[in-house]
């Protein structure tokens, strides 16, 4: 289960946004890449800070690694394991193969025309090593208040830290971002346990 | 308002007429129908029976014959639908008719504002149910630049408890911020219902305003005389005639059909003289209809004998 910490000047909206932060993270999916996140909330400034800690370090997905793949007669069938990347597959292999000889033939099966091996086909591209990270920031933007769209990304050591404020970016936002960053690569910034 | 089947709708349009009541909206999906109505006490027994006879069910709708804005500070993501949809939702549920809009620069903090368009657009709506954060400062700072130009009865629903925002709505409500998804929880709905109940008291006092000095003709009965009008019976629009407490909004272009609605004849008085027939502020789609007060009737009829 991940972890979140929320530390702001309004008790009342610290524990509202925990709440919106884990709904939202979990709506786009990332919460089970995500092992621990701290937030923290100044709206008097307004200056926001929110910093994930990532599982494991995204890595690059192909065809291979969210599908089965079973080669047959001048056709390669793919059985998608992993439903999310269902659009992906769908893409890279149109891009490969043209959509004429792509037929889904129904929710998770797709017979490839003309592909010679399953080796060929589980080779293809479906997600970059950066799109998980790009969803996380995306995610992270969606929890942002509205209108707090100075923004900037601190990206590094398996950890991503997001800083907005609604007019100038002052280089003391930006050090308090960083500060947080290097605690959470530390692994400190943990909820105190009793 | 009987929720039911369009089958033998008919009959019930008849039976209100017949009983003396009036139909304030009618909406029909399919073969869905939802006919919100004002009939007499005495009668109501007729009618539930038979609303029962027709499949439907009948039950009480405290906000009928009002239009209310529910309005959230833009229309992104982070602001709709959620919880601004389900309060309408309810509100809808309760009778009212209700429209959803976000301001075009309401977001943000310092940088949040309402323009003299934005606030002359709600003040048309019988009352407005403004839709705030989670974050106390924020609502309390926002309530002073936004609320403040607002005229129309307005209720205030926001997370946390704000100090210092009398004088700018007429009733708050605490406990329901940002969301992400549907209010669908028991205390969610609790909240919900406790958002119907205060736009039910900020509009019973505005009715009791208006009792004290009545309207000169009642909304119905302008409504009546609109819908046997050519253009509004042609209206394709779901309700061309949505009433308020005080008039009605008839959703016809007003440069093209106002000398027309101010020459009708209600109790032997043109229209014009007896309402202020206004466009709309939103475009140029729809007329608004304020009906006077019998004391401004009796005194602009006075002015007008001294000059003659």
């Amino acid at each position: 289960m991940a972890e979140t910490v929320v530390q702001g000047t309004e008790e009342s909206g610290n524990g509202l946004y925990a709440a919106l932060y884990e709904e939202i993270m979990s709506d786009v999916g990332k919460m089970a890449a995500v092992e621990r996140s701290y937030l923290r909330l100044k709206p008097e400034v307004p200056l926001f800070i929110m910093s994930v800690r990532m599982r494991a370090k995204p890595a690059a997905k192909t065809i291979g690694a969210v599908a089965s793949t079973r080669a047959e007669r001048g056709s390669v069938y793919v059985s998608i394991s992993d439903e999310l990347y269902a659009p992906g597959v769908l893409r890279a292999l149109w891009a490969r193969y043209g959509r004429d000889d792509v037929v889904q033939t129904d929710r998770s099966d797709i017979t490839v025309r003309g592909a010679d091996a399953s080796e060929e086909v589980d080779g293809l591209p479906v997600e970059s090593q950066e799109q998980p990270v790009q969803e996380i920031i995306g995610a992270l933007w969606r929890v942002m208040p509205e209108g707090i769209r100075n923004r900037r990304v601190i990206s590094g050591g398996g950890v991503i830290t997001a800083v907005a404020t609604e007019e100038v970016t002052k280089p003391e936002y930006i050090e308090e971002a960083m500060e947080v960053h290097g605690k959470m690569v530390r692994g400190e910034l943990r909820r105190s346990r009793c | 308002m009987y929720d039911g089947g369009v089958y033998r709708s008919q009959e019930l349009y008849e039976l209100v007429e017949d009983v003396g009541g009036v139909v304030l909206l009618k909406s029909q999906s399919s073969q869905l129908l939802t006919v919100t109505m004002s009939i007499p006490e005495e009668d109501r027994g007729l009618v539930e029976a038979l609303c029962k006879d027709m499949g439907g069910e009948v039950k009480e709708v405290p906000l009928a014959g009002t239009e209310i804005a529910v309005v959230g500070p833009s229309l992104g993501r982070h602001h709709m639908p959620h919880p601004i949809c389900d309060i309408a939702e309810y509100l809808r549920r309760s009778g009212a008719f209700t429209v959803v809009m976000g301001l075009a620069r309401g977001r943000g903090k310092n940088t949040s504002q309402i323009n003299l368009m934005e606030s002359t657009i709600i003040d048309e709506y019988d009352a407005c149910v403004f839709m705030m954060g989670n974050f106390k400062h924020c609502v309390e700072a926002k309530a002073g630049m936004i609320l403040s130009h607002i005229n129309a009865p307005t209720v205030l629903v926001c997370g946390p408890e704000p100090e210092g925002v009398q004088g700018t709505c007429d009733a708050v409500v605490s406990g329901v911020g940002r969301k992400a998804s549907r209010m669908r929880e028991t205390s969610e709905r609790d909240k919900l219902d406790e958002i119907t109940g205060r736009v039910i008291e900020v509009l019973g006092e505005k009715r009791r305003a208006i009792e004290e000095d009545p309207p000169y003709v009642l909304p119905s009965e302008v409504k009546a005389l609109l819908e046997n009008y050519g253009p509004i019976d042609m209206c394709l629009r779901p309700a061309p005639l949505v009433m308020h407490l005080d008039g009605l909004r008839a959703k016809i272009p007003y440069d093209e059909n106002h000398e027309a609605v101010e020459s009708m004849e209600v109790y032997g008085r043109p229209l014009g003289e007896v309402c202020v027939i206004t466009p709309s502020k939103i475009d140029d789609s729809s007329i608004l209809i304020r009906i006077k007060s019998r004391s401004q009737v009796e005194y602009e009829d006075s002015l007008r004998a001294e000059r003659a």
